[in-house]
C-alpha cells in the first residue's frame, strides 16, 4: 500500500511538543531574571488549541487573550523573537514594547494579544467587515478564556457577528479557571455553547486533550464561518500551572492538580501517533528532543540580545510622518535655560 | 465647487460625502447613522449613495462598535464611528484608550489604527448630565490618541478630511450647539494646518485661548472689551492634539496676559493644561496669572437657567478680560 | 478746583519712614501726573515721589532734612475736580480711582449668576512687592530696584509698562542732575552734578577701579543734603566714559573737572591714587583730601581680586570679587547687571589695572605726594579689607587723620555712610577719632 500518508498530526504534535518545551523555557527566563517582569501565563495543558491554529488559512487573523504563546506558535511564530519580546529585547516582535502580554505580529495574522479580558474579541468583528467588504475570503479568530465568558463585550461582539453574517470564529479555550477561581464559582450555567447559540451562532465543544477532535471541529466552523455563518468553539482543558508565573495555585488541592495533569494533550497525542503507527518511539524522542533543542537556543538568543536604545521609547505613539510626544528632559532644559 | 455659504451639520455630512467618494475603504458604523441618518441628521442620505455595507446601522453596543472599529482599521479599511453622544464614552473608553490608543504602540509600530471617533457634545440644549458633557480632557490626557475640535463651518469640514487622512485613531468632537451654524466652506481652503491654532482676532493686549463653541463667546467678548479699549487676541485651538503651541506662547509672549476657556468642567480640563503649558514658558512675560475660565465642577442640569449659568459666556469672558487690564471692575465681585 | 493733601507713600517693602531729601517742585508751580513732585530717602536708597494726577503745588508740610513716616501728609496740591477728600498717592489705593464711569459702560451682559459676591481683599501694604513676572525681568535688565516704582497694574501691581516708564524718567531723572558728559582733550568723560547750587565748597568723588559713579550708591546725595555741590564723574575707561591709556592721562582729564576755587577731593582705592595727584596739582585749592581704602600705600593688593573683576564671565564669579570686596549680600539681578557693564568697559579697566597693580604688587606710591600736601588728610580703612591691607596705614604722613572701622571691608563708606558723610562734609569732626580713639579697642599693627 502505497498511500501517501497523512502528515498532519505527526505536525500538530511536533507544534504542540514545541509549544510545551516554550512556555517551560518562558518559566526559565523568568527565574533567570531575564525577562520584562513576572506577568508571564503559561499555556501548558493547553497546547490542543494547535487544532485550530492548524486549521486557519493563509491571511486569516487572530487575537489572544492573556495565555497566548501557544496560539502564537501555532500559526507560526519564530520563538527567537517570542521570547526576546518576553525579555523585552529591542529583536522582540514588538521591539521590547508589548512582552507577553502584547505580543503580536501583522504578518502572520497575529492582531495582537490583549490583557484586557474580552478586549480583543471585537476587533475579528471589525476583520470580519474587512473581510466581508472586500470579498477576500478570510476568517478572523478570537481566543479568549472562560473568563470572558463573563464580559459583555463578547456579547455586544457575538450579536453583531451573527447580525452582519460575517466570517468569524469565538473560541474559548476553557481552562477551568478564571485567574484564581474556577468557573463553577463564576457562572450560574456551564453552557457556554447554548449562550452562542442564542445569538445565532453555530456552537460547537471539543476536548481539549485531543487536538484531532479539536482540528476536525474548528475545521468545519471555520469553513462555514468563511461563508458567512460565524461559529462558536469551546475547546475544554486543565491549566497545568497558576495563573500567572507567580501564582503557586492555592486555590487548587495538589489532588486536583495531579487529577488534572493526567488530562496531557501532548502525551495523549503521542501515545496515539505511536499506537497509529505514524510515528515510532525514537521518531518522537527525535522530535522531543529537537523541540528542547530549538528552544533552548531561543531561551539563549533572547537571554543575550540588546535591550532597546532609550530613544525609542518616543517612536511608535503615532505614526513615523506624524508629530511624536517630545521628551520631558527637553522641554524643561529648553525652559529653564531661556534667557528672558 | 469651492467656496459657499454652508452649516456646520452640512460641511462635516460634505467631509464624509467627498472621503467616501475618494475613498472605497472609508465607512461608517454607529447607531442610527444610516436609516435615521443620524441623531443630528450629519449622515442624512449616506446609506442611499453608498449602501448598507459601508454606512453600517449597528445595534446599541457602543464598545462593540469602537472595537469592531478597531478591528476593521487594523485589517485595511477606515473606519469612521459615530458615538451619538461623547457622554457615551465611558462605555467605550477601553476600546478607545486601551485598545485603539495605544495597539501601535504595543505592538511596536507593526499594527496601526487608522479610524475616526466622531462625536458630539456640549451643552446648550437642556440635555442633562449624561448628555451635555465635555469629556475632550479624558482624550487629550490618552497618549496615541489624536483629538480635533472644530469651532468653525470651514473646520467642520477640513478637520474632518484632515482627521481621515490619519494613520492613527483620530477623536472628532463636533458640538450640539454650532450644527444650525451658517459660515463659509471653502473646500479647497482650510483655517491652518492640522495640528496649527487659527488666530481668529488679533489683539495686543490679552490673549485670549480656546476651543469648539467657546470660540465664538471669545470673539463676542473680545468686540465687547474692544469698546472698552482693549483689544485681544482669540486663538482657536482646532486640534488639542496634535497641538503646536508656539503660536500661543508667541502671542502671550506679546501681550502678556493670558486667558484659555473650556466649556468643560474646569478641574483636570484642557484649558488647564493649556495653562500650565503657558505659565511654564512665559512665565517671565506674564503680566497677570494666566487665567482659567471653564464650566462649573458639576454635573450639568437641565434647567436652561442653570445649565447656562454653568458654563462661561462672552460676558463672564470680557469682565475678566477687562478686569486684568484694570479698566474695569467686576461687575458681580 | 480742590484742595487735596498728599501722604507719604510706601516705596520700599521695609519702608516706615522717609527723609526728605529734595523738593522738586516749588509751592505754585505746576505739575503734570508723573512728574516727579520730590525726592526721599528711606533705609535703602533715594527714590522720587511722582505726582498720581495733575495740579498745582499749594503748600510743602515737611521740609528739606524732614523725617517722616508712611502715610503722613506731606504737601498739599490744587487739582481738578470738586474732591476735598485727603488723597493719598498709596499705590495701594490706586485702584479705587476707576471712576464710576467705566463701570457704567460695562458691557451689557448680566452676570446674576453669583447672587453671594464676595468682597475683594485689599492688597496688604505689608506684603512684598507686587510686580508682575514681565515687570521684574525687564527691572532686572535695567538694573531698577521695583521699590522706587509706582504701579499703575492692577490693584497697585508694578507692571512691565511701569518699568518701563520709570525706566526712560530714571533716565530723565538723571538728564535733570545733569549728568553730562564733559570734553577733555583726552576723551569724554561722564559727570554726574548734585546740588549744583549748593553753599558749601564743592565735592569731587572719584571712585575705584572696576567701579562706577553709581558704585557710590546715596553718599553723594548725602553730601548734597549736607550744603555741598557734589561732580561725581565716572573714571575714563568706567561707566559711560571714554577709555583713555595711561593714569598720567587719566589724572589730568579728571583734573579739568575741578571748578574754581577750594575743593574737597574723594578718593576711593585707586580713585584716592588719582585725588592725591589732584589734591598736588591744584595745590591750596584743595579743601581737604579724604582716602577711602586707598591704593598707593604699601605693596600688597589682593591679586586674587583683580584677576576675578578683571576675568569673571559668570555672576557665580562676580560674586565672589564682590565677597572679596565685603560689599554684604548682592542680588541676582546686580550681580546681572554690573557683570554686563563690566564686560562692556573691561579692556580699558584691564589697561588701567595693570598700571595700578601687577603680580599682586602695586605699581604706584602715593606717600610722598601725601606728605607733601598742606590740606588735612583723613584716610579712612576697613579693618577686614581683604583687598588693601588696613596695615598699609602705617605709610601715612604723622598729620593723617586715620579712621579704622571695624566689620567693614574695602568699601568702608558703605559700612559707615553717616561717618564718612560727616567726614567729607563737616570739618568739625575729622579729628574726632584717630587711631587710639576709634573703636576703643586698638588693633595691633601686624
Amino acid at each position: 500500500m502505497n498511500a501517501q500518508k497523512n502528515t498532519a498530526p505527526l505536525d500538530r504534535y511536533r507544534t504542540m511538543r514545541r509549544i510545551r518545551s516554550f512556555e517551560e523555557r518562558v518559566g526559565e527566563l523568568f527565574l533567570r531574571g531575564e525577562s520584562a517582569g513576572s506577568m508571564l501565563h503559561l499555556s501548558i495543558g493547553e497546547e490542543a488549541v494547535v487544532g485550530v491554529t492548524d486549521a486557519m488559512g493563509d491571511g486569516d487573523t487572530f487575537t489572544t487573550h492573556h495565555r497566548g504563546h501557544g496560539v502564537f506558535l501555532g500559526r507560526g511564530a519564530d520563538p527567537a523573537r517570542m521570547m526576546a519580546e518576553i525579555g523585552g529585547k529591542a529583536d522582540g516582535y514588538c521591539r521590547g514594547k508589548g512582552g507577553s502580554m502584547h505580543i503580536a505580529s501583522h504578518a502572520l495574522g497575529h492582531l495582537g494579544a490583549n490583557a484586557i479580558v474580552g478586549g480583543g474579541i471585537p476587533h475579528v468583528v471589525g476583520a470580519g467587515l474587512t473581510y466581508r467588504n472586500k470579498g477576500t475570503g478570510h476568517v478572523s479568530v478570537a481566543f479568549f478564556g472562560d473568563g470572558a465568558m463573563q464580559q459583555g463585550i463578547l456579547y455586544e461582539a457575538m450579536n453583531m457577528a451573527a447580525l452582519w453574517r460575517l466570517p468569524v470564529i469565538f473560541c474559548c479555550l476553557n481552562n477551568q479557571y478564571g485567574m484564581g477561581t474556577r468557573i463553577d464559582r463564576a457562572v450560574g450555567k456551564l453552557a457556554f455553547g447554548e449562550r452562542a447559540e442564542a445569538f445565532g451562532l453555530q456552537a460547537a465543544h471539543a476536548d481539549g486533550t485531543d487536538v484531532e477532535e479539536v482540528h476536525d471541529t474548528a475545521q468545519s466552523l471555520i469553513a462555514d464561518a468563511r461563508g458567512g455563518k460565524p461559529g462558536f468553539l469551546e475547546i475544554s482543558s486543565f491549566r497545568f500551572y497558576g495563573h500567572a508565573r507567580m501564582d503557586k495555585s492555592p486555590y487548587r488541592t495538589p489532588e486536583e492538580e495531579e487529577e488534572g495533569r493526567k488530562r496531557d494533550p501532548v502525551l495523549k497525542a503521542r501515545e496515539r501517533l505511536i499506537e497509529s503507527g505514524l510515528g515510532s518511539d525514537a521518531d518522537m524522542e527525535r522530535i522531543d528532543t529537537k523541540a528542547d533543542d530549538e528552544m533552548d537556543a531561543a531561551l539563549e538568543s533572547a537571554v543575550t540580545a540588546s535591550p532597546p536604545p532609550l530613544d525609542t521609547m518616543f517612536e511608535d505613539v503615532f505614526h513615523p510622518d506624524s508629530p511624536a510626544p517630545a521628551p520631558q528632559r527637553d522641554r524643561l532644559r529648553a525652559i529653564l535655560t531661556e534667557t528672558p | 465647487m469651492t467656496a459657499q455659504q454652508t452649516t456646520y451639520r452640512e460641511a462635516i455630512r460634505q467631509a464624509l460625502l467627498d472621503a467616501m467618494a475618494e475613498d472605497d475603504d472609508v465607512i461608517l458604523i454607529g447607531e442610527e447613522v444610516g436609516v435615521y441618518g443620524g441623531a443630528y441628521g450629519v449622515t442624512k442620505g449616506l446609506i442611499d449613495i453608498y449602501g448598507a455595507d459601508r454606512v453600517i446601522d449597528s445595534p446599541i453596543s457602543e464598545a462593540g462598535i469602537v472595537g469592531a472599529a478597531v478591528g476593521a482599521a487594523m485589517t485595511g479599511l477606515k473606519p469612521v464611528v459615530e458615538l451619538m453622544y461623547v457622554d457615551f464614552i465611558g462605555l467605550v473608553m477601553d476600546q478607545l484608550a486601551n485598545q485603539a490608543a495605544k495597539s501601535r504602540y504595543m505592538f511596536g509600530g507593526q499594527i496601526e489604527v487608522p479610524m475616526v471617533l466622531r462625536t458630539q457634545g456640549g451643552t446648550g440644549r437642556s440635555a442633562a448630565a449624561q448628555h451635555s458633557q465635555s469629556l475632550e480632557a479624558w482624550m487629550m490626557h490618552t497618549p496615541g490618541l489624536r483629538l480635533c475640535m472644530p469651532a468653525t463651518v470651514n473646520d467642520g469640514y477640513h478637520l474632518l478630511r484632515d482627521a481621515l487622512r490619519q494613520r492613527d485613531p483620530v477623536c472628532f468632537i463636533e458640538h450640539k450647539g454650532l450644527y444650525t451654524m451658517k459660515g463659509n466652506l471653502d473646500t479647497a481652503r482650510a483655517d491652518a494646518d492640522w495640528g496649527q491654532p487659527a488666530i481668529r482676532r488679533t489683539g495686543g493686549d490679552i490673549t485670549i485661548v480656546t476651543y469648539s463653541r467657546m470660540v465664538h463667546e471669545a470673539l463676542k467678548a473680545a468686540d465687547a472689551m474692544a469698546e472698552q479699549g482693549v483689544e485681544a487676541t482669540v486663538i482657536d485651538l482646532r486640534c488639542l492634539n496634535p497641538l503646536d503651541m508656539a503660536p500661543i506662547l508667541a502671542s502671550v509672549r506679546d501681550t502678556g496676559r493670558a486667558m484659555v476657556v473650556t466649556e468643560a468642567a474646569l478641574t483636570g480640563s484642557v484649558a488647564s493644561e493649556i495653562a500650565a503649558r503657558i505659565g511654564e514658558s512665559c512665565f517671565d512675560w506674564l503680566e497677570e496669572p494666566v487665567l482659567r475660565i471653564g464650566g462649573e465642577d458639576i454635573p450639568i442640569p437641565v434647567s436652561p437657567k442653570l445649565e447656562a449659568g454653568s458654563i462661561p459666556d462672552a460676558g463672564l469672558i470680557a469682565e475678566t478680560g477687562l478686569w486684568m487690564m484694570r479698566r474695569d471692575t467686576l461687575a458681580w465681585a | 478746583m480742590g484742595l487735596s493733601t498728599i501722604t507719604l507713600p510706601r516705596l520700599g517693602e521695609t519702608m516706615e519712614e522717609a527723609k526728605v531729601t529734595d523738593w522738586l517742585v516749588a509751592p505754585g508751580t505746576a505739575f503734570q501726573r508723573g512728574d516727579v513732585l520730590l525726592e526721599v530717602e528711606t533705609d535703602k536708597t533715594v527714590v522720587e515721589v511722582p505726582a498720581l494726577k495733575s495740579g498745582t503745588m499749594a503748600r510743602h508740610l515737611v521740609a528739606e532734612g524732614d523725617t517722616v513716616a508712611l502715610g503722613d501728609p506731606i504737601a498739599e496740591i490744587e487739582t481738578d475736580g470738586p474732591t476735598e477728600t485727603p488723597q493719598g498717592t498709596t499705590p495701594t489705593e490706586a485702584p479705587g480711582t476707576a471712576t464710576s464711569d467705566a463701570a457704567e459702560s460695562a458691557p451689557a451682559f448680566s452676570c446674576e449668576k453669583y447672587s453671594n459676591p464676595t468682597p475683594i481683599q485689599p492688597l496688604t501694604p505689608e506684603g512684598p512687592t507686587a510686580a508682575s513676572p514681565r515687570a521684574r525681568r525687564l527691572a532686572k535688565r535695567a538694573g531698577l530696584a521695583l521699590d522706587g516704582i509706582t504701579g499703575t497694574g492692577r490693584r497697585g501691581r508694578i507692571t512691565g509698562d511701569d518699568v518701563e516708564a520709570a525706566r526712560g524718567g530714571r533716565a530723565a531723572a538723571a538728564s535733570r542732575k545733569a549728568s553730562d558728559r564733559i570734553d577733555t582733550p583726552h576723551g569724554a568723560i561722564a559727570l554726574r552734578r548734585l546740588a549744583p547750587d549748593a553753599a558749601g565748597a564743592p565735592v569731587l568723588m572719584l571712585h575705584g577701579l572696576f567701579d562706577h559713579g553709581r558704585g557710590w550708591r546715596d553718599l553723594p546725595d548725602r553730601i548734597a543734603a549736607a550744603g555741598h555741590p557734589v561732580l561725581v564723574p565716572d573714571l575714563p575707561g568706567h561707566g559711560d566714559s571714554d577709555a583713555m591709556e595711561t593714569l598720567e592721562i587719566v589724572g589730568d582729564a579728571l583734573a579739568r573737572l575741578v571748578p574754581e576755587g577750594p575743593v574737597i577731593l574723594v578718593g576711593h582705592s585707586l580713585g584716592a591714587v588719582l585725588a592725591t595727584r589732584i589734591a598736588r596739582a591744584i595745590g591750596p585749592r584743595a579743601l581737604r583730601l579724604i582716602l577711602l581704602a586707598p591704593a598707593g600705600l604699601g605693596p600688597r593688593i589682593n591679586a586674587d581680586f583683580l584677576d576675578v573683576m578683571g576675568h569673571a564671565a559668570t555672576p557665580e564669579g562676580l560674586a565672589r570679587g564682590f565677597a572679596l570686596l565685603g560689599a554684604g549680600p548682592v542680588s541676582a539681578t546686580v550681580l546681572d547687571t554690573e557683570l554686563t557693564r563690566l564686560k562692556a568697559t573691561r579692556p580699558a579697566m584691564l589697561a588701567l589695572s595693570r598700571q595700578g597693580a601687577r603680580d599682586g604688587v602695586q605699581q604706584t606710591d602715593i606717600a610722598p605726594d601725601l606728605a607733601r600736601l598742606s590740606c588735612p588728610v583723613t584716610a579712612i580703612f576697613g579693618l577686614d579689607d581683604r583687598v588693601i591691607r588696613w596695615t598699609d596705614c602705617a605709610a601715612c604722613p604723622p598729620r593723617t587723620a586715620i579712621h579704622l572701622i571695624p566689620d567693614a571691608g574695602h568699601l568702608p563708606h558703605l559700612a559707615e555712610p553717616d561717618l564718612v558723610t560727616g567726614l567729607i562734609a563737616d570739618p568739625g569732626r575729622e579729628n574726632v577719632n584717630d587711631l587710639q580713639g576709634m573703636s576703643g579697642k586698638a588693633p595691633s599693627l601686624r
